[in-house]
């Protein structure tokens, strides 16, 4: 589940840091007076969900459930018995889409950078894991961060859990 | 579905359930069992209701017997739609 993050940027809009992940775009910008930051791509291991795969003795359909017992929104707990469903193999699987081409990105600065300037960056490169609905992982698509001259300073609050939470 | 605009939690047919109307912004840290299904508020003492955990039917009884109840709502829950959330965290 993607989450975006809430800030108002219609007051004083920011302007906006773009991502490649091919290296003739990032020349092409450099040619063009841009600062592109490369950064690595590094998964987070809160982004795993781990389970199992399960195939029923029966029929040979599987499924995959995180253990032999898990709960169920709103209707407790289920058990997969091991009289009805063998279990195969451990797996997991990785909240947030990426790709195995290159372990890669770059953020592009827009021209002449001010220190101190907050910038709207639209395709995070950092994996960031926010919070949890039911197993489902929340991860962060976009951001804010500042300018300090060499690095853009990611505002890591705006991801706190409790962003995903009214309470009221 | 249920709709959350301006602070109201409206039902399908447009009735106002509830007006979220928490002066503080709370966090997890404020609850005393943030992740069961109800916790103390340590701030007011009052009961909070964590939604992640009835369906949409039960909310609206538990708002229809005492609109003053306090929820906690997850923004990804597909019962609710947030709209115009106004955004506190601007510079």
């Amino acid at each position: 589940m993607e989450f975006n993050v809430n800030y108002d940027r219609s007051y004083n809009a920011p302007r906006i840091v773009k991502t490649v992940f091919d290296l003739e775009e990032a020349n092409t910008y450099i040619s063009e007076g841009r600062i592109v930051l490369f950064k690595s791509v590094k998964t987070n291991r809160k982004l795993y969900s781990k389970g199992y795969l399960f195939k029923h003795r029966q029929t040979g359909q599987c499924r995959i459930e995180q253990a032999r017992q898990f709960p169920i929104q709103y209707a407790g707990w289920e058990e997969l018995s091991e009289d009805e469903w063998e279990q195969i193999l451990p797996v997991k699987d990785y909240a947030r889409a990426r790709t195995l081409e290159h372990d890669w990105a770059g953020y592009v600065l827009p021209l002449e950078p001010r220190l101190g300037e907050i910038f709207y960056i639209e395709d995070l490169i950092e994996d960031i894991f926010v919070s949890e609905f039911w197993g489902s992982k929340i991860y962060a698509v976009d951001g804010i961060a500042s300018w300090n001259g060499s690095e853009l300073k990611l505002r890591r609050d705006l991801y706190r859990s409790s962003e995903c939470y009214i309470v009221g | 579905m249920l709709t959350i605009k301006n602070d109201r939690v409206i039902d399908a047919s447009g009735h106002t359930l509830k007006t979220l109307s928490c002066p503080r912004r709370i966090l997890d840290s404020d609850l005393e069992n943030p992740h069961h299904a109800e916790s103390r508020c340590t701030h007011c003492d009052r009961n909070v209701i964590n939604t992640d955990y009835l369906t949409e039917a039960q909310i609206i009884a538990r708002l229809k017997e005492d609109p003053t109840t306090c929820l906690k709502i997850n923004r990804f829950n597909p019962i609710f739609r947030v709209l115009d959330q106004e955004p506190q965290n601007g510079i």
